[in-house]
């Protein structure tokens, strides 16, 4: 028996386990896990105010953008367990392309079948906020900034609709415009809750203006 | 027939030496990395930084100017940046530059065709480095194919990793050798190394890496280290002149370094590194934000990234910047776990512990280093002791096993064969149900687990585990699953056609791109990368419609000048002058100026120029560190030249140096006297630019020398 302890204290595994041990004892995963899903719902999907740089090498073309309503159009025809996605999809690019009514019942679609969805949430902040509802604005915002980001990353990997986002590598658009970060999305987020709320009590002040124009965020 | 089939095979197969096995395995990869390297696939992030920035460096060194200033990036900065940043002294770009030069290929082909051969080094040197450890060729294969096909390699195509793991590396190659038999070859090859490190990116994370090394080392070979030290010692009594030699020229290299630090210093502005801190110098990482403050980002380290990367694993997921490593290493760290612990698995483990640790922000070590250890704050990429220095290490783990694996105690009897066997297959399956149920179980990866078992089968039951055998064993393991992965990565990316930035037929003065510039001109300065401190100061206080309308010309004549204080009234009056293109420069308050006006009757707006050719002025000679204009003006002026100032830019007018000002809060500014004059402007002192040429020669002469030692020694079987 002592032969046999003495023979397991020498191998390889019991370093492996200290290793893991030592690592659980003093990394803070939760923190971690939670760093890790921010970047990942950052680069993974399409925002709004993002909306020229991703997925796109430069600004789409109207042919591009045509394909695009048309691809989603059929998806959320064809496939009924991706119609959340594929609705937030079309809305995205129904918004590129100008069709901002059309685009805003898309993304409402997205919100009501995939509620804890981060950038459906977010992307509708966005819209309302552009067209000066700050209050709806707001709501999204705050709805955006109470999600857990893990359950986003989940819905992105296992959804074949946002597999056609994945697949164009969102870190190339960085590249083509370096003066726009994808990262700090949180940021943002909190950022334009913040101004939404200020500019739902103070509307005609000229920081809500001055925003809007010079797309602050 | 099928025998005589088998007989052929094996006896082609017998006759390939390692070095052929090596040059296959690299084909191999060119091939994964085909339409990156020919740029059909597009590279992203900070690799296209770089190419801009290898660009710029090679561009000159084929004009023969060594750049010391770069005037179409940011309105002007010094080039000390970049130099440090990439290590412009490396032998790399001297190459870099012949390979350009060919035009055969465009810039960025040459660039990556040559930093995909310079990777292929960085493994030539991670192979002797194994066999110096392991004396096994076999072994030494195994490592050196395993980090080939790792994504160290694919970071070529989106960030810098290269540049630094590379002659890391070959540094801990020369310094194993070194500790084993002290030669002056090996010592000039450490010196080479650590030079190149010293002058790549930031030096402490080569800095931190060697400490903690040499303490992992120390703590672990404890009872080596007397020996070592007089071993070392007898070395450097027998030749104190050469290493006195290596030394000095060690410490001459670190120059360029120390003078950046000592420039960042209110000259330079690096708003993403450090933040909005009021720090005095540009270089420090905002440590602050990295530890209290929430910007996910900036919380970045080694786990995170491997998180991150467990998220893009499958085929269809992967991109470039995710961690990945050949299934079959997975196979034999697990099989490695049933192994007897020894001190150099010891060693290795201890080591890559450590490294995670300092690399994670979010750990109790980190923290203290960087409470404690002064040159924490540099460091803004955790991740990348991952990359450069948990990848190798991992490797080398690998190796161990394989190590043991190939050369097990040949007296185990039936049973205890028969149970490693069964643990085999067991390990096999459940590897293969690991991969089913994350849905990346298909053909490639049954056939590499399939080979794998069998290939661990034969070595159980006693087969000889001869050189080629083994070799030909690994390349099928690790190759088709790499290609599989790699040339999907490819395809991926093909769909991205931007343009790569290409030469431009003339250096610095071009309004046009100026302008171009300008219309990015950021409202805010935090999407500026670099800049000069002078330009970053203007654009944090004149809004940017001022500044565009300003700044439209490269040079602009005024009748007069105003000294003015830069408070918040003073960068007003100077906003709406440059909105109002008024005939009116700026200096500040105590710059003492002899003169305000030409004493002549002042125009409503002053002269704008592009130095292009006409009466008034032309341009003489540029290059990237000096401008000449020959001047026609009808009475004195006062000339704003466009570019960002810089202390150590300095002016002559007819060949008399001329007292430069700071005009406009951030350009060059002087008097300049009526009719026919030589205006020129020189960046640094000819001493200065000399020492950089020279530094450039020390480092390619002893990379020269280095070599042909190297092949003459390997000629004489000495290596």
């Amino acid at each position: 028996m002592n032969h046999i302890i003495k023979d397991l204290s020498q191998r390889v595994w019991l370093a492996y386990l200290l290793i893991i041990i030592v690592l659980c004892l003093i990394g803070s995963y939760k923190d971690i896990f939670s760093a890790t899903y921010i970047l990942a719902v950052d680069h993974l999907a399409p925002a709004y105010d993002y909306s020229t740089t991703v997925g796109f090498n430069s600004t789409p073309s109207k042919e591009q953008l045509e394909t695009g309503i048309y691809y989603y159009n059929r998806c959320v025809e064809t496939f009924p367990g991706e119609k959340g996605h594929a609705w937030h999809m079309l809305g995205y690019y129904l918004y590129l392309y100008g069709d901002k009514k059309n685009a805003i019942q898309a993304i409402e679609k997205s919100v009501e079948l995939v509620p804890v969805f981060f950038w459906s949430q977010y992307n509708r902040g966005v819209y309302y906020f552009n067209e000066k509802d700050f209050a709806k604005a707001a709501e999204a915002f705050n709805g955006a900034a109470s999600l857990d980001m893990r359950l986003t990353v989940m819905v992105i990997l296992n959804s074949k609709t946002y597999l056609q986002v994945l697949c164009r590598s969102s870190s190339q658009t960085k590249a083509n415009n370096p003066s726009i970060k994808l990262i700090d999305t949180f940021n943002k987020t909190r950022g334009y809750q913040a101004l939404s709320q200020f500019c739902l009590q103070n509307p005609g002040h000229p920081a809500c203006s001055q925003a809007l124009q010079m797309n602050y965020f | 027939m099928l025998t005589h089939c088998k007989t052929i095979l094996t006896n082609f197969l017998s006759r390939i030496p390692v070095s052929g096995w090596i040059i296959f395995s690299f084909a191999a990869w060119l091939v994964a990395f085909r339409d990156f390297i020919s740029t059909k696939a597009y590279s992203t992030s900070d690799a296209i930084a770089y190419i801009m920035s290898s660009l710029d460096l090679v561009s000159n060194l084929k004009r023969g100017v060594w750049p010391l200033w770069l005037s179409y990036y940011g309105h002007g900065v010094p080039f000390d940046f970049f130099t440090q940043r990439m290590g412009a002294y490396n032998p790399l770009y001297t190459f870099m530059t012949s390979v350009y030069a060919t035009k055969v290929f465009s810039f960025p082909v040459a660039y990556l065709l040559t930093l995909s051969l310079y990777y292929f080094l960085g493994m030539i040197g991670f192979y002797l480095l194994l066999k110096k450890i392991y004396h096994d060729r076999r072994v030494a294969f195994g490592g050196f194919i395993l980090l080939l096909f790792s994504s160290l390699g694919i970071r070529i195509f989106d960030s810098f990793l290269c540049l630094m793991s590379v002659p890391l590396i070959w540094f801990f190659y020369f310094l194993t050798a070194f500790l084993i038999a002290p030669r002056k070859l090996w010592f000039a090859g450490c010196i080479l190394c650590a030079m190149i490190l010293c002058n790549t990116y930031v030096p402490f994370y080569f800095i931190m890496t060697f400490m903690l090394v040499a303490f992992c080392f120390s703590v672990v070979f404890w009872s080596d280290i007397l020996p070592i030290f007089k071993r070392l010692a007898k070395f450097f009594c027998l030749h104190p002149l050469f290493c006195l030699a290596m030394l000095t020229l060690f410490v001459i290299t670190l120059v360029p370094s120390a003078a950046l630090y000592f420039n960042s210093y209110g000259n330079i502005a690096l708003p993403l590194r450090h933040g909005a801190q009021p720090a005095l110098s540009a270089l420090p990482a905002a440590t602050d934000h990295i530890l209290k403050v929430d910007p996910g980002y900036l919380k970045w380290g080694a786990f995170e990234e491997l998180i991150y990367s467990s998220f893009f694993t499958s085929v269809k997921r992967f991109n470039l910047g995710i961690v990945f490593f050949p299934l079959v290493s997975l196979v034999l760290i697990l099989w490695g776990s049933f192994g007897r612990i020894n001190k150099r698995i010891t060693f290795f483990l201890l080591t890559t512990l450590l490294f995670l640790l300092i690399g994670s922000p979010r750990t109790p070590v980190y923290t203290f280093f960087a409470e404690h250890l002064f040159f924490f704050k540099y460091f803004r990429n955790l991740h990348f002791f991952l990359w450069f220095a948990v990848f190798p290490l991992f490797v080398l783990i690998f190796s161990e096993f394989l190590y043991q694996l190939l050369n097990q105690d040949k007296t185990w009897g039936s049973y205890k064969k028969q149970t490693l066997c069964v643990i085999n297959i067991v390990l096999h399956m459940l590897l293969a149900v690991f991969l089913l149920v994350r849905g990346d179980l298909g053909f490639v990866a049954t056939f590499t687990i399939g080979t794998s078992g069998l290939f661990i089968w034969r070595l159980l039951v006693g087969s000889p585990a001869v050189e080629w055998a083994v070799c030909g064993a690994l390349c099928l393991l690790v190759i088709p699953q790499s290609l599989n992965i790699f040339l999907h990565l490819s395809e991926k990316n093909l769909a991205c056609t931007a343009g790569y930035p290409q030469e431009t037929s003339t250096l610095g003065l071009q309004p046009e791109n100026v302008v171009v510039n300008l219309a990015k001109v950021p409202k805010r300065l935090p999407d500026d990368y670099y800049a000069s401190n002078a330009w970053s100061e203007l654009a944090n206080n004149i809004s940017g419609p001022a500044i565009t309308n300003y700044i439209r010309n490269t040079l602009v004549f005024y009748d007069r000048v105003k000294p003015l204080q830069y408070d918040r009234y003073g960068l007003r009056r100077m906003e709406i002058a440059f909105l109002n293109d008024e005939n009116l420069a700026f200096v500040p308050a105590d710059a003492k100026l002899e003169r305000l006006s030409n004493n002549a009757t002042p125009l409503a707006h002053p002269l704008r120029d592009n130095g292009t050719h006409n009466d008034r002025v032309t341009i003489k000679t540029q290059n990237t560190n000096y401008f000449a204009f020959a001047t026609n003006l009808p009475n004195d002026k006062f000339m704003v030249f466009n570019d960002a100032y810089h202390p150590q830019w300095h002016a002559f007018i007819n060949g008399k140096e001329t007292r430069l000002i700071r005009a406009n809060i951030g350009f060059k500014g002087l008097w300049v006297p009526a009719g026919k004059a030589l205006v020129e402007f020189r960046f640094g002192t000819p001493l200065w630019y000399w020492f950089n040429v020279f530094i450039w020669l020390i480092f390619n002469a002893l990379f020269v020398g280095i070599l042909v030692v190297m092949v003459r020694d390997r000629r004489k079987g000495q290596l």
